[in-house]
């Protein structure tokens, strides 16, 4: 009888334990089986040599052949398998991340994580995104050639999932006991609503009102300018140097208590994004470049492109590498975000783009009048009442559960939000995009770069991006691309106007020849870097925004300085350790200290004058092994600190909001500002006290944490690196303190967190045979055992590039740069 | 031995088959047919892990099993020969339960009957 029972108890354990997930543990049953659980991933490893599948849909078989990275070349008889092809590799490399991106992106990420994911996903359904992408795939007509190939990437990616034997289920899902689900159309409208709310989010009028709420609107708006100080734009403005805009700053003035408002309108819309833009200074500097060299400009003689978009760093990377042929029709290589269903950024055999964001501001708030505060269902608009639209939004937990549930209300403008007992309407151009696939697909058909352009300019409304393209007639164009509204009276869209009258909606969009553009400038050569467009001497249009010039500034410098631009030169660009910042602020903390010090006389400040002395054996090139840009980055902090005090929340050490470097530097021109003083001490500090104070700060603080300045602590590679997390943030699968060059400002920016970077870097040369090289961090795989998972972050990390092959026919692509085959057949 | 080998190549079968749940069915077959030896006891346990063990080779032999042991140990916090444990001692628990309870019902119904 003992052996029975513990029989009986020992099976009732192996039961449970197998067949249900207990705390965060997989069903141990499933998971555990070495058929099919998760040790049968080693089977999978790699992709078969040879392989067959089927397609459902498909017109004629397809051949994908897998290149020595394994980058797929699809070649298909029509555009439509070609897209059916590569939503089947797309799948077959990046399914759980392709599952996880639509869940946070529609909203339902706590079916995955449960009641903490909340706040996420209610971010997501509140600003009406999953809403809006929804709407668009019922309405959207099948007679759109993109549509079709969206639906014929959906067929691709389904035919997968269908046909996925459970030993290559990705592990992600065994591990949070999930299973992909079936890809709808809506699925890539979530995604590129996604990219919007990433890249046009609630932005100067948000820091002003932060602002204002410490030191008055006048010096909010003042330190949180419609126009950069330092005028280095994208649309080339004639000039051969950057140009300071002198200015002065007005003194803090007394809190604004009517900012509250707006600042926690923002909070309220944004509560994610705000909470992390407030608390990291730096990812203002954080975005992109890119640039074009003429061929007159070019080593070769034939126009250059380069393209660096600066995303969130994750594993596996937000980009998929891949080439369509299509014999006659379509040669497009570049890079897809999974479920877009298109080549975003890349070439084909004649001309070459990518992209930089411009986060202008394309957002705009309206105080609306309600028929009940609580619950409205009517607002007022021209002395009439509307009808309030109503949705309901529930939120389910893991196992189907109604974990919440929210009514959401929606005016003729966009998505209605409570905000200290006012209610609020938000218009985004995010909400009103969905053509962009038409933009992507087109640019892939383009003959030129005027071509590219114009795709842009037809279809791609949101979120807002600066083009470049270069084609093989040695053409440059720039263009910033998207939907910027005209907005009533002065133009511009950082106060909350009145909802009740039509006269403040938007008057339209402004016309293509209004937007900041370049085609083939007598400088040889186009860049942007995120900085403002456009320059304000040459339009009165309002962009709003907020922008930051150091990288601008630098890129600038070295094509400037380079008049016979080479591939390798370009990429080594892309990786400069240079910084314009650091250039500007240097001999200002060397001046000021020099000054501190004779004023100081028979006892000069011995630490002060060491800070000074190190600081100035710093070439202000963020390298690796530099031993000083610690100092500096020290001193930038205390500086910061020291200057802004103002903007301290009282009661707690932290910034409000911290406003950009580059106003460090207009201040530098006002010796006496008010802002000098620290308002903590009873003395009057000037510029220079707290230049000197901040630079002898730095190094007591650089002593403290990393030892004696040459005794090895102070090396740049031990205090900034580079963290690709993986998609769930599991330290075993992510790649992490990666020592990286760079610093922040530089073409390469490294983020105090390091999660933050260049997230595919691609150099093209535009000769009669176009070139390409480029590389990203990661792999091209997101099963974590596959030595495809983060084969390339070494090559990402020493700046280095890797020749893209691009064959025209398959049997361009020889055995022995071929790592895998697979014939894709339609279903029977 | 053979009894092991022969009752672990049904557990091979079946686990292709029916996946974990197959080592349940197996064992509860033997459980009831051997019921006058316990079940089988021990000997159904050493199956299991054999079945399983022999599986797992084959994924090793096929890819890097090392290395899918080592994430799965970073990832879970288990050293990773935890987990190699882990699997080879499951489906023996998981068996020797369920012959030794298939063969005492076996057994209890058997001698209800005569």
């Amino acid at each position: 009888m003992p052996r029975l029972l513990a029989a009986l108890v020992l099976l009732a354990i192996t039961l449970v334990a197998g067949a249900t997930r207990i705390g965060p543990a997989p069903a141990l049953g499933a998971f555990l089986d070495p058929a099919h659980g998760v040790w049968s991933l080693a089977r999978a490893t790699s992709l078969p040599r040879d392989a067959r599948a089927s397609v459902v849909n498909l017109g004629a078989t397809v051949t994908v052949l897998y290149d020595d990275r394994a980058v797929p070349h699809i070649f298909a008889a029509n555009e439509e398998d070609a897209y059916r092809a590569l939503g089947y590799v797309t799948a077959r490399d990046r399914l759980y991340q392709l599952y996880l991106q639509t869940m946070a992106a529609s909203g339902r990420l706590t079916e995955i994580a449960g009641p903490r994911a909340l706040a996420l996903d209610r971010e997501m359904r509140g600003l009406g995104l999953p809403r809006s992408a929804e709407r668009l795939a019922a309405t959207v007509p099948d007679t759109s050639p993109s549509v079709r190939r969206l639906r014929a990437y959906a067929d691709g990616i389904n035919s997968y999932v269908r046909a996925l034997p459970a030993s290559e289920l990705p592990l992600e899902f065994r591990l949070t006991g999930t299973r992909p689900s079936e890809w709808t159309l809506a699925d890539s409208y979530h995604l590129f609503n996604r990219m919007g709310w990433t890249l046009a989010y609630l932005s100067l009028e948000d820091d002003r009102a932060a602002a204002a709420s410490r030191v008055g609107t006048r010096a909010a708006a003042a330190l949180f300018p419609d126009n950069d100080a330092i005028q280095e734009p994208i649309q080339p403005n004639g000039q051969r140097a950057p140009r300071f805009d002198a200015r002065v700053l007005p003194p803090p003035g007394e809190p604004d208590t009517g900012s509250g408002r707006l600042l926690a309108a923002g909070a309220t819309f944004f509560p994610a994004r705000s909470a992390t833009m407030r608390e990291d200074d730096e990812r203002r500097s954080m975005a992109s470049n890119n640039w074009a060299v003429s061929p007159r400009r070019s080593a070769s003689g034939h126009a250059l492109l380069a393209g660096d978009p600066h995303l969130d760093l994750t594993l596996p990377s937000i980009w998929y590498e891949a080439h369509l042929v299509v014999p006659g029709a379509l040669d497009v290589a570049g890079v897809t975000i999974p479920g877009s269903g298109a080549i975003v950024i890349g070439f084909n055999r004649d001309v070459a783009w990518t992209l930089t964001n411009s986060g202008a501001d394309v957002l705009d708030l309206y105080a609306e009048q309600v028929d009940d505060s609580v619950a409205p269902t009517r607002y007022r608009l021209d002395g009439e009442w509307k009808a309030i639209e109503s949705r309901i939004e529930r939120y389910r937990g893991h196992g189907g559960e109604t974990i919440a549930t929210d009514t959401l209300h929606f005016t003729h403008r966009g998505p209605m939000q409570r905000v200290r007992g006012r209610w609020l309407s938000m218009r985004w151009t995010v909400l009103e995009a969905g053509t962009e696939i038409d933009a992507f697909h087109d640019a892939a058909h383009a003959r030129s770069a005027a071509d590219v352009q114009a795709a842009f300019v037809h279809s791609y409304r949101a979120p807002a991006q600066n083009v470049i393209a270069a084609d093989r007639a040695g053409h440059i164009q720039i263009g910033t691309q998207g939907r910027f509204p005209i907005r009533a009276g002065d133009g511009s869209g950082s106060t909350v106007r009145d909802g009740g009258s039509s006269a403040n909606d938007w008057r339209g969009t402004l016309a293509a020849d209004q937007l900041p553009r370049s085609i083939d400038p007598a400088q040889g050569f186009l860049a942007s870097a995120n900085q403002q467009p456009i320059d304000p001497l040459v339009t009165t249009n309002w962009w709003g925004g907020s922008y930051d010039p150091w990288r601008a500034v630098r890129i600038n410098t070295l094509l400037r300085g380079d008049s016979a631009v080479t591939v390798d030169a370009m990429r080594r660009y892309q990786t400069d350790p240079g910084s314009a910042r650091a250039d500007l602020f240097v001999p200002h903390f060397l001046a000021a200290a020099a000054r501190v010090l004779a004023r100081t006389g028979a006892q000069p400040d011995a630490s002060l004058a060491e800070a000074s002395r190190l600081l100035s054996q710093w070439d202000r090139r963020y390298t690796r092994d530099d031993a000083r840009a610690v100092l500096f980055e020290g001193a930038m902090q205390e500086l910061t600190t020291r200057t802004w005090d103002e903007l301290i929340v009282p009661g707690s050490a932290r910034r409000i909001i911290t406003p950009a470097s580059a106003m460090l530097a207009v201040l530098l021109g006002d010796s006496a500002s008010a802002w000098w003083d620290v308002r903590s001490t009873p003395a009057i500090e000037h510029r220079d006290d707290i230049l000197a104070a901040s630079l002898a700060a730095s190094l007591a603080n650089a002593r403290a944490t990393h030892g004696a300045p040459d005794a090895g602590g102070w090396r740049w590679q031990g205090i900034r690196r580079a963290n690709i997390f993986h998609l769930l943030r599991l330290p075993a699968l992510s790649a992490l303190e990666i020592p990286v060059q760079g610093g922040p400002a530089t073409l390469s920016p490294s983020s105090g967190s390091g999660t933050h970077g260049a997230s595919w870097r691609m150099v093209v040369e535009l000769g009669p045979s176009l070139r390409a090289w480029a590389t990203y961090p990661g792999g091209q795989s997101g099963n974590p055992v596959s030595r495809r998972y983060r084969d390339r972050i070494d090559e990402w990390t020493r700046g280095a590039l890797t020749a893209i092959r691009l064959p025209a026919s398959p049997a361009e692509l020889d055995e022995a740069h071929r790592s895998a085959r697979l014939i894709l057949e339609r279903t029977r | 031995m053979i009894f092991v080998l022969f009752v672990a190549a049904a557990m091979i079968t079946l686990t292709w088959v029916l996946g974990w749940w197959g080592i349940l069915v197996v064992a509860l077959v033997i459980g009831v047919v051997f019921h006058e030896h316990g079940g089988g006891g021990w000997r159904v346990a050493a199956a299991a892990s054999v079945a399983w063990g022999a599986l797992l080779a084959a994924d090793g032999v096929v890819g890097p099993l090392g290395h899918v042991a080592t994430m799965l140990g970073g990832v879970t916090g288990v050293p990773a020969a935890g987990i190699l444990v882990l699997t080879l001692v499951f489906p023996a628990a998981l068996a020797w339960s369920a012959a030794t309870i298939a063969a005492e019902s076996r057994r209890i119904v058997g001698s209800r009957a005569s």
